[in-house]
């Protein structure tokens, strides 16, 4: 069941399923560009004073407003 | 046969390092995204003749931000020998992504996988062969820090040949950039490529598009007629095709994905953004700067230099030199009298500056390095909210503690034209460069801790109330934080040194010549007899509103040239000041407009007219908060 970024505890592993659809489109390039694209997996780091996430060897820092909208699924549920 | 070889890779995955290692010249290199702005060139040692180019990083084509569409035009405007793109081996998947767009421009190309040492030690597993035969591309596995496979990356660029690579794109798209293709001039990139950037909507496509004469319209109905089939913007599609096929191909070359990094610099790295302790670690840092810079490079060695080298030593000697060889009086002066180019202008720049400006870089070095500062944005991020910015606007800012203008240059790593602007013009109002921050902790120090708290805090506050207030006129919506977080590494020596000598000799190119001009200009005017009658004239001014003494005109007439300079007159009038006359002086320059040097980088980056108006705002604003700050030490009693 996706949900928001925001709802999973810290160390989930997740997958990307998609957008909110209040996620302006020029943000929606950026996490893009970055990789974030439905599909991928990632780990979640840490929720303060940023969301923090690992998209392969990388570590992304987004502000609440954007990993709320970030859409994601349990990759392996704990 | 065409000579330049450019060097196009993702924001910090070392094209610098290569670049140096190719070329011998060294370009700032650091551990945060958006380190080249510009793009640099130099020969390659070993390929006589040819013109090696470092580009700005671009995480994917179309470019997000001015830096990166330098790179977009570069590909579409050189007629390039080679294309090197510059991948970090442990973000393979993202690396392949570009890769598949790359390989399809037509130009010869080498794939240097770089950081093969970070890969390996977080335990990935792949074939570099492998990716090779995938992608139909030469695939170099590179440490550039450490110059491993420089010479395997040489050879590949001279016997580089056009990947046999084609992604096929939904059909939709396939058949517009056929369509598209038709229509499009002969160009140094195929023409597939230019449908594929001028789909995504790729700006210096477009600009480069107009330049040769097409038809826009006819391209831009045949993009939305393709558009109107998706719900998504057609960047995202085509980015998602090319990160679907990246995916497969990574999947079929590693063997083994690796873990997180678990040393100890990755785990201050994680306590550097931690909610709790990373705000003790930023006060451990922050303590760290100012023992080095404030304590040894502003008091130790600014006395050793200016005291005892220079009025000790130099000075008398030079003095009695001039004097007994050049009988003309207004030369002796005009050489070591009070405004004398040698007593003001270089002993301030060498004596004064130089130990402040070289510690303060040292130390930014060593942040940079270690990558620091971007931990630093996620940390500020809440500051910066309040300014309508986010917490990328950290770099630049605490680039200005060094150098206003460099600062300046580094505004482009910002997204939008809303953020550089707010941005250049809080570090034209009150960010202090190191040097005039050298001279203004040097008097203050002499006033006491209170005198030091009251300067910071007033500066702070006018930083907050008008970046509150340019946040919320200036048009177009805050961007939240979004960054990528390099990993900690330790600060290499080496890295630190080349980088603090490539600063110290852009700010000493800029800061001697000014110094001089500056003592020679007051020297005229001295001369002319302008500078009394500008005391005068000031004197309602200076001394009726701001409360200093009438000479004090001067010091604010130097910091037009450049602040620091304005404050070392102030601190050349040592005992003539009270203290709350030396603090209000040294608020007021602090806030005052930027050197000359800083001017015109700002006058280069935002035009003539924005210039114009922010010094129109900066220069009134400085001598209103001077001459208040003035009026509330008076009703609170300070002395």
């Amino acid at each position: 069941m996706e949900k928001p970024l925001r709802n999973f505890a810290v160390g989930a592993r997740l997958i990307v399923r998609g957008f909110q659809d209040t996620l302006a489109p020029d943000l929606r390039g950026h996490l893009s560009a970055w990789g974030l694209t439905p599909g991928t997996p990632i780990t979640l780091l840490a929720h303060h004073p940023v969301t923090r996430i690992a998209v392969e060897h990388a570590e992304l820092a987004l502000e609440d407003v954007i990993a709320q909208a970030v859409l994601v699924e349990e990759l392996h549920p704990t | 046969m065409n000579d330049s070889i450019a060097l196009v890779g993702q924001p910090n995955v070392g094209k610098s390092v290569i670049f140096h290692r190719l070329t011998g010249r060294y370009v700032n290199v650091a551990n945060y995204p958006g380190t080249t702005i510009e793009v640099a060139r130099g020969i390659a040692r070993g390929l006589p003749g040819v013109e090696v180019l470092d580009t700005p990083g671009v995480l994917t084509l179309p470019a997000r931000s001015e830096d990166e569409q330098a790179t977009a035009r570069i590909l579409l405007n050189e007629k390039l020998r080679a294309l090197v793109q510059v991948g970090d081996a442990k973000n393979l998947r993202r690396t392949v992504q570009l890769s598949l767009l790359l390989a399809e421009a037509g130009v010869p190309m080498v794939l240097a996988l770089n950081m093969m040492d970070e890969a390996k030690a977080r335990g990935m597993a792949f074939d570099p062969a492998k990716l090779a035969a995938e992608l139909g591309l030469a695939v170099v596995p590179t440490v550039a820090t450490g110059n491993e496979g420089m010479a395997a990356l040489t050879q590949a660029m001279t016997e580089a040949r056009i990947p046999v690579f084609r992604l096929t794109y939904a059909d939709e798209i396939e058949s517009a950039i056929d369509d598209l293709v038709l229509v499009l001039p002969a160009a140094h990139l195929s023409p597939r490529v230019i449908a594929l950037l001028y789909l995504a909507g790729d700006k210096a496509s477009e600009e480069w598009l107009a330049a040769q004469g097409i038809d826009l319209f006819a391209l831009a109905a045949r993009r939305e007629r393709l558009q109107d089939e998706y719900t998504e913007p057609l960047a995202e599609i085509l980015q998602r095709a090319r990160m679907t096929a990246a995916e497969a191909i990574v999947h079929r070359v590693v063997k083994n994905a690796g873990s997180a990094g678990h040393g100890w610099v990755q785990r201050i790295g994680q306590w550097s953004v931690h909610r709790w302790l990373g705000w003790p670690l930023l006060a451990l840092v922050l303590y760290g700067v100012y023992a080095f810079v404030g304590q040894f490079g502003a008091k130790y060695l600014v006395d050793l230099l200016e005291k005892q080298l220079f009025e000790g030593v130099i000075n008398p000697w030079f003095h009695s030199l001039v004097t007994t060889w050049i009988p003309i009086v207004w030369i002796q002066d005009f050489l070591v009298g009070p405004y004398g180019l040698w007593t003001m202008g270089m002993t301030y720049a060498l004596a004064l500056i130089l130990p402040i400006v070289t510690t303060f870089f040292i130390a930014f070095g060593i942040l940079e390095d270690s990558g620091y500062f971007a931990r630093l944005s996620v940390l500020s991020n809440r500051a910066f909210k309040v300014l309508g910015l986010n917490g990328r606007a950290v770099l630049p800012m605490v680039l200005g503690l060094g150098c206003v203008t460099m600062a300046t240059l580094t505004t482009r790593i910002l997204h939008t034209p809303r953020e550089r602007l707010i941005v250049t013009f809080l570090l034209a109002l009150a960010i202090p460069c190191s040097a005039q921050l050298g001279v203004v902790m040097g008097m203050l120090a002499s006033y006491g801790t209170g005198a030091f708290l009251i300067w910071l805090g007033t500066v702070i506050l006018v930083l907050f109330t008008v970046g509150w207030l340019s946040g919320k006129l200036v048009k177009g919506k805050r961007i939240p934080l979004m960054t990528e977080l390099p990993p900690m590494r330790l600060p290499v020596a080496g890295n630190v040194a080349k980088k603090t000598w490539s600063r110290l000799k852009w700010y000493l190119e800029e800061v001697i010549p000014l110094f001089l001009i500056g003592a020679a200009l007051m020297f005229v005017l001295d001369r002319l007899g302008f500078l009394p009658w500008l005391i005068e004239a000031g004197e309602p001014l200076v001394t009726g509103w701001l409360g200093l003494p009438k000479e004090a005109s001067a010091a604010l007439l130097m910091g037009f040239l450049r602040r620091d300079f304005g404050a070392t007159g102030l601190f050349a009038l040592g005992s003539a000041l009270s203290p709350e006359q030396g603090l209000v002086g040294l608020v007021t320059l602090t806030i005052f407009v930027p050197c000359i040097a800083s001017t015109l980088m700002i006058i280069k980056e935002q035009g003539l007219k924005t210039a114009a108006i922010m010094m129109a705002l900066i220069i009134p604003l400085a001598f209103l908060i001077g001459g208040l700050l003035h009026r509330a030490l008076l009703f609170v009693g300070f002395a």
